[in-house]
């Protein structure tokens, strides 16, 4: 990066970056670390900066080489086992000081080695404000998410990845609101329902990630302890001390008759209460708005990184998965996929962070999906 | 969104679902004038259904100490201001400003705002204000001073005809049920969007940290089928609840058919002594409060609407008023929820629904006087001597 910035100065190209440049209105400068071309200026989305469009990145390599695709998904065919890992983990690390990422050896992202993805070709998709029932929102806070998606013989996955200068990941805490993204299929091939999470004869397979479960992956379940390092209470009625339980017991050691007093927990609502959560998404049906229902069986996983301001998520899920309520994905066909995000710190009119419906949906609705 | 009748507002209201009433109206009165902010109340309902892991901070039930006593923090005079601080106006008996449901904005469903979490870390903060005991450097509210006063104000969920908590909830998680109107959140279906909480205007409906669900007052629903009054009615050791079932249908109330002998109807239909909190906020909620007597007419006009006048006027006159002593008496004697009462002489009988007596109160407790001297020992029996 360093090099890249010599060399401009030395062929008199004027460069500035937001971490650099006198704006303060562009936040907190340590999410804003990519130097970017200041002819290209960020555009102001939602209350904070955006870069515009992801042509426009610095040649900094989140995930390989950009060909880029207009108004359509193609999901490139690749062999062998695909990895959960949206950037080369190993090989990315942050050096907040330098600004930039290096790896054991001190090489730079130019030298990172390929990744699956490096080949696969991207698609911009242009997001728009829910606004189509209330409460929604009034401009887009995720204004653009880019798609890249391979396939082997037996899965299929997406790499979403989408700027966002907040990073939000906690849900233990009355007003906060986890970062997420979602994307959608027609559960019924060559079916077109409402890209309205579906309609009644036509019901869509959502398949949902969500940075708050990543994080309850990572550090465990987050509870109030989590949230509240230094508070104290005197005594959960549910908690036994006979057998050596303390007020910071997990809720996962807790028998049938001490869930009672967690009811969600007890009533397994698994979406909000999971202390043994395996994968950040979950899979979803819907046959219109307010009808979304959790599946009985995930057969989808997925894997949340957050660089330098963006979020690179893979999901992964069978081509076909034998379950009735997903979708069936063939090489070969063509068919189609929404996405939807929520930026969980944007406030919009002072109710709340983005959830539920205060999303953003992929502009037009449904975007053509090549399997190749 | 669809038109409903709204009788404390006295005209017709928008709301985003058709007006749908349940049979009868789970309905709570308090007497104002006799809580002493104990907060009996608030603890019978932590210990009994929010004392788990994740509901630090919530309280179904609190008493907060008026004017400037909330929890959460400012919440009414928060959601006032997104009425119009000063302009909700009345004329007589009809609301001619706007409610949560009315004039909303372009990415709104209902006007409402989202506590921060602060807001419930606090509960009752500046309660003393209004005594001055913090005057000079400590207070934190600066402004008009007035004479002092103050009530302390026990609030619970409300059971709104048309809640807002349902009405926000994009899920359809939350339910008013037909047979005793009970609102309830269903903790299965919930996915923790937490509208429920932006949009009820009176901040009853809360957020647990550990399920990270909604969680709100289920108004005791295994006793009240049971028939039997809540455990923060029946823990009141000042006697300033009672808890019952009202008419809730709207043509019945408007041709004044209520059901003259239940104490609950009589107290809120036909002698229109209990009123709404905030009926301004157009969700017509089902707690009536009779106000307290002592405290300026205009905040108590503010917070209860226009019937304030009439009621403080009954309530002084309620002693020599035997009909309505008799309602008024029924309060905190018995655990059972009266169907019906009647004045029998010298003494008010509550009675269930199949007409068998509960409970038996006379009007004037009987005075006895006990000696002085127990005449037989010589030992003294009192220590007036």
């Amino acid at each position: 990066m360093k090099k890249l910035l010599i060399a401009a100065s030395l062929l008199m190209i004027p460069v500035a970056t937001p971490a650099f440049g006198s704006d303060a209105a562009h936040g907190p400068a340590k999410d804003l670390t990519i130097p970017i071309i200041a002819t290209d200026n960020p555009g102001q989305y939602g209350g904070h900066a955006y870069h515009g469009s992801f042509k426009r990145l610095p040649p900094v390599r989140l995930d390989g080489g950009e060909t880029y695709n207009v108004g359509v998904i193609k999901s490139k065919a690749v062999k062998g086992e695909i990895p959960m890992d949206p950037v080369n983990r190993t090989w990315h690390q942050e050096d907040p000081v330098r600004e930039t990422s290096y790896n054991q050896y001190n090489q730079s992202w130019e030298q990172a080695p390929a990744t699956i993805w490096n080949d696969a070709s991207a698609t911009e998709v242009p997001m728009g404000p829910q606004n189509l029932v209330m409460p929604g929102l009034v401009v887009a806070t995720v204004p653009m998410v880019k798609v890249k998606s391979v396939h082997n013989d037996k899965d299929i996955a997406f790499l979403l990845t989408w700027y966002d200068s907040t990073k939000s990941e906690t849900e233990t805490m009355e007003d906060k609101f986890s970062d997420a993204i979602a994307i959608m299929f027609p559960v019924k091939a060559g079916s077109e329902p409402s890209f309205m999470m579906g309609d009644d004869e036509n019901p869509v397979h959502i398949v949902y990630w969500k940075a708050a479960w990543e994080r309850d992956i990572e550090f465990g379940y987050q509870d109030v302890r989590d949230a509240y390092p230094n508070y104290n209470y005197d005594m959960y009625p549910e908690v036994i001390p006979a057998i050596g339980q303390t007020i910071d017991t997990p809720i996962r050691r807790y028998n049938e008759g001490q869930r009672q007093y967690v009811a969600a927990f007890k009533l397994r609502n698994i979406s909000r209460v999971d202390p043994e959560r395996l994968t950040p998404v979950e899979e979803l049906n819907a046959v219109g708005f307010g009808t979304l229902t959790r599946q009985a069986t995930n057969n989808a996983t997925g894997n949340g990184v957050r660089r330098f301001g963006y979020w690179s998520v893979v999901i992964k899920r069978p081509l076909n998965s034998g379950d009735v309520q997903d979708a069936v994905l063939t090489p070969g066909s063509k068919t189609m996929m929404a996405i939807a995000a929520w930026d969980g710190k944007n406030k919009n009119d002072g109710a709340g962070g983005n959830r539920g419906p205060r999303k953003n949906y992929s502009n037009g609705g449904w975007i053509p999906l090549e399997i190749e | 969104m669809a038109k409903v009748r709204n009788w404390q507002l006295g005209r017709e209201m928008d709301y985003p679902y058709e007006e749908n009433r349940p049979g009868r109206q789970i309905t709570m009165l308090f007497d104002l004038n006799k809580c002493i902010a104990c907060q009996s109340c608030t603890m019978a309902c932590k210990t009994t259904w929010t004392a788990g892991k994740g509901q630090e901070t919530i309280f179904w039930n609190n008493v907060e100490s008026k004017p400037y006593g909330f929890y959460p923090l400012a919440w009414d005079v928060k959601v006032l201001a997104l009425l119009g601080e000063q302009a909700q106006p009345w004329s007589g008996n009809k609301y001619n400003g706007t409610t949560i449901f009315e004039d909303l904005g372009m990415n709104q469903r209902i006007k409402g705002y989202l506590p921060d979490e602060m807001d419930y870390a606090h509960p009752n903060l500046g309660e003393d204000e209004c005594l001055k005991i913090l005057d000079g450097e400590g207070d934190y509210i600066k402004g008009p001073t007035h004479k002092n006063w103050g009530f302390f104000f026990p609030r619970i969920c409300n059971h709104c005809t048309f809640p807002g908590c349902l009405a926000a909830c994009p899920r359809k998680a939350i339910y008013k049920r037909q047979e005793d109107g009970i609102v309830l959140i269903d903790a299965s279906r919930c996915r923790g969007y937490r509208e429920c909480v932006a949009a009820c205007p009176y901040k009853k409906s809360f957020y647990n940290d550990t399920t990270r669900t909604g969680e709100k007052c289920i108004s005791c629903y295994p006793k009240v089928e049971a028939g039997l009054m809540t455990q923060c009615v029946t823990q009141c050791i000042g006697k300033i609840r009672l808890n019952g079932f009202k008419s809730a249908d709207y043509d019945k109330i408007m041709s004044k058919q209520v059901r003259e002998n239940n104490p609950i109807d009589f107290l809120v239909h036909v002698r229109k002594i209990a009123l709404p909190i905030y009926p301004q906020f157009g969700t017509e909620p089902s707690n009536m409060y009779l106000p307290p007597v002592h405290v300026n007419p205009d905040f108590l006009s503010q917070v209860f609407g226009p019937g304030v006048e009439n009621s403080i006027k009954q309530y002084r006159n309620a002693g020599k008023d035997k009909e309505l002593l008799a309602a008024l008496l029924l309060f905190g004697v018995t655990e059972r929820i009266c169907d019906t009462f009647k004045l029998e002489g010298n003494e008010t009988v509550g009675y269930d629904p199949q007409g068998k007596e509960i409970v038996r109160v006379p009007l004037t407790e009987p005075v006895y006087i006990r000696q002085v001297k127990n005449l037989k020992t010589g030992a003294f029996l009192t220590n007036n001597s």
